[in-house]
């Protein structure tokens, strides 16, 4: 009896964590994903007034645009998430070896942006980066001619990558820095000793210890990467001609509407369903890989 | 045992929220319908008299009403807090909060606030999601209520005949503050400096200013296409142009986004290249220019030429750049003819800001609120309008001279010389989700290399043009 009753009240501390997660995460995510099976406009409270069954995926799977979001989603996560690393982990490592004085305030510094709102990072870097930005008017300074960072379809979707990279870097480079805390710098000497370089010391005693931590952060920037919104609608709002559309902005697109015109929230519901499905997918394969791994 | 408890708690809990949101959701369409019948009843008995009770009632109960529109400009302002200071001395009782957003951001506020139910008693409701407004009864059909109150209607009657918002076949009546005409502000002293053309009436007039604008690294035209429903609208004012009116230029549209003709015809592909033209003559990141951006590069005098601007801006530009005004340095042109054959010059316009009136008002708030609707278009307003360079949609205003700015008179005379074609184009385009995607989306298209003949295609594929 004793035993029961402790392990009720184990449960019980749970209940209001478990209600938060009830609402705010499991209702509407099953609540998504049953309005994708009807065509609601997003205005009528009749929601379920006309079912579509599974056209809206067909739908979906037909659409140009859909294909073109989910282009520009991944060349926007491939880029944060090797770039990301990248940067962070090098950063992360030459500040660690280094053992320079200021290296936590170095960390702090490049971490700041990340502490910083999507919006204001996206506003601040738009002025930055118009044709008139103080971006460009330093390289007509420097006699390069005026450079469409967000105007040319080609290299928008690049410019917002980089703007993203820049915010969250510092994220990369803390977690990978509390990484290296594990290693023991005498390992590194003696192998220095031994003859490894640099280099060597890098791929084959560092980066094999940091795998699961990069192999965290990946995933970070992996879910980061496809639920990013913020940063692409305050500076291009998914263009020029939607070169910078991505599945969220896709999502939002659909569910209120571009200028004058109309709502389709079933059809949204249905894109944020298989976006939901790509980044689950994802998510289970890297953790099997990282156990078979282990 | 626990797992398959858990999971049942998971799934009872989320199922019986799905049917309490059917619930909710199925009670509020059902009594919105019926109030919204009768409230409509009520609401043109009420309105057609004043009644003493109403006034005894306007003494004892406190109001707000909310309004939200498109109109940022700041002479909005300053003429919407005069013109609700005139409205208080009769209804003291009453508190009206305004809120003005750009389009951009407006919109997906009043859409958003729709589906929560929580929209402001006068609400711009666009073409392009009336049907859905309509049906779920969050607006009422001001119609019969304002054809119940003669002077209204007199004071309307101008422009009320406006389709409004489609609703099967129908157009469902909104009040308007003002009409609106886009025209090219541009400044004369810049171009006199600089021995150009002026006024420039063609587009070739554009592009030769613009080779001596060049050559001193000045910026022609400062927002050519800030948004792509802008260039849709030079694209619509180039086929009016050719056409000759705007009744057959809206049916080409019509017939053109309905596949019955094909959009690989002349009149179209000379019109988009008048508009690939014009684009050449601006910066290049136009195209994704804010609408507060483009605002900018008027007032900042960034650039010669601004287009998609109009008589929304005259306020603004009377305070914000008064010694260019009061020295005669800034000019009101019509769009410019693709051709020197062009005999009529047409500008966009039509109705600007309007309003819906909720269904929620209820009993007195209710006739407070069509009070305050009416009041919007009485001739008080009107003058308080035109004081602040605002063409107002109401009631004529005895004496207007006395009251209009002469930099206003000029741009009136201006626009007096053109005919005014309304932006069907791209209302029409947008009830169709995938049309008005390629439709607009295109003009970006095009500036970033496709060809007109590409351009025309996709349009006549996605409108299943057969041939």
């Amino acid at each position: 009896m004793k035993t029961i009753k402790n392990n009720l009240s184990y449960y019980y501390w749970h209940i209001p964590a478990l209600i938060f997660f009830l609402v705010f995460l499991i209702y509407p995510l099953i609540f998504g994903i049953i309005i994708s099976f009807f065509n609601w406009d997003g205005l009528n409270p009749n929601i379920f007034k006309n079912f579509a069954g599974i056209s809206n995926y067909i739908k979906l799977f037909q659409d140009k645009l859909f294909w073109l979001s989910l282009r520009n989603t991944v060349y926007f996560t491939l880029g944060t998430v090797i770039l990301q690393n990248f940067l962070g982990f090098f950063l992360a490592v030459f500040i660690f070896l280094s053992r320079i004085k200021q290296g936590s305030l170095i960390r702090s510094i490049i971490f700041l942006p990340g502490i910083l709102s999507g919006v204001l990072v996206a506003l601040i870097w738009r002025q930055l980066l118009m044709d008139d930005g103080a971006i460009n008017l330093l390289l007509n300074f420097l006699g390069i001619p005026t450079i469409q960072f967000l105007a040319n379809k080609y290299l928008a979707i690049w410019t917002v990558t980089l703007v993203n990279i820049w915010q969250f870097t510092g994220f990369n480079l803390v977690i990978l820095y509390a990484g290296l805390q594990s290693i023991n710098l005498e390992l590194l000497e003696s192998s220095s000793l031994d003859g490894a370089n640099f280099w060597q010391n890098i791929f084959h005693i560092i980066f094999p210890i940091l795998k699961p931590t990069i192999w965290l952060t990946v995933l970070f920037n992996f879910i980061g990467g496809f639920r990013v919104f913020d940063i692409i609608w305050n500076m291009t709002k998914g263009g020029p001609a939607h070169a910078t559309e991505v599945l969220t902005t896709f999502v939002y697109l659909n569910s209120f509407g571009g200028v004058q015109s109309t709502n389709r929230m079933g059809y949204a519901s249905a894109i944020a369903t298989i976006l939901m499905i790509v980044v689950l997918v994802f998510t289970i394969l890297r953790t099997k890989y990282i156990r078979g791994d282990q | 045992m626990k797992k398959v408890f858990l999971i049942f708690l998971v799934l009872l809990f989320s199922v019986s929220m799905v049917f309490a949101g059917i619930g909710c959701k199925g009670q509020t369409a059902e009594t919105t319908a019926a109030e919204t019948t009768a409230a409509e009843t009520t609401a043109a008995e009420t309105t057609a008299a004043e009644t003493t009770a109403a006034e005894t009632t306007a003494a004892a109960e406190s109001v707000t009403i909310k309004m939200w529109d498109y109109q940022t400009a700041e002479a909005w302002n300053s003429a919407y807090n005069e013109i609700i200071a005139e409205f208080q001395k009769t209804y003291p009782n009453v508190t009206i909060e305004r809120l003005a957003q750009t389009h951009e951001g407006g919109e997906e506020l009043v859409k958003s606030s729709l589906l929560a139910g929580d929209y402001p008693d006068l609400v711009p409701i666009e073409p392009g999601f009336a049907e859905s407004t309509v049906e779920a009864g969050y607006i009422i059909d001001l119609e019969p209520i304002i054809k119940a109150d003669p002077e209204w209607f007199s004071w309307v009657e101008g422009y009320i005949s406006d389709p409004g918002i489609p609703y099967k076949g129908k157009g469902i009546w909104r009040i308007s503050a003002d009409t609106y005409h886009i025209v090219v502000f541009y400044f004369k002293d810049i171009v006199k400096q600089y021995g150009g053309i002026d006024p420039a009436r063609t587009i070739t007039d554009y592009e030769e200013n613009d080779k001596l604008f060049k050559a001193e690294g000045i910026l022609t035209l400062g927002n050519t296409y800030q948004g792509n429903y802008q260039a849709a609208n030079s694209f619509g004012v180039f086929v009016t142009q050719q056409v000759g009116n705007s009744k057959d230029a809206w049916e080409m549209f019509r017939q053109a986004a309905n596949g019955e003709i094909s959009w690989q015809n002349d009149i179209f592909k000379t019109a988009l290249e008048g508009v690939v033209r014009l684009y050449a003559l601006g910066s290049d990141d136009a195209i994704s220019l804010a609408y507060d951006e483009s605002v900018a590069r008027l007032l900042g005098k960034k650039a010669v030429y601004n287009m998609y601007l109009g008589s929304w801006m005259l306020g603004d530009i009377e305070k914000q750049l008064a010694s260019d005004v009061e020295a005669g340095n800034v000019g009101v042109l019509l769009y410019p003819a693709i051709t020197d054959e062009i005999k009529t010059l047409f500008y966009g316009g039509g109705i600007g800001a309007h309003y819906s009136i909720s269904s929620k008002p209820e009993g007195y708030k209710k006739e407070i609120v069509l009070k305050w609707a009416k009041f919007i278009n009485s001739p008080q307003a009107s003058a308080i309008f035109l004081k602040n360079s605002i063409m107002p949609a109401g009631a004529p205003v005895d004496n207007p001279g006395e009251i209009v700015s002469p930099f206003f008179t000029e741009y009136l005379n201006v626009v007096n010389n053109g005919q005014m074609t309304p932006q069907y184009n791209i209302s029409l385009v947008n009830s169709n989700p995938e049309v008005g995607d390629t439709f607009l989306t295109g003009f970006a298209e095009l500036f970033s290399g496709m060809t007109i003949d590409e351009y025309l295609a996709n349009m006549d594929n996605v409108c299943g043009f057969k041939g």
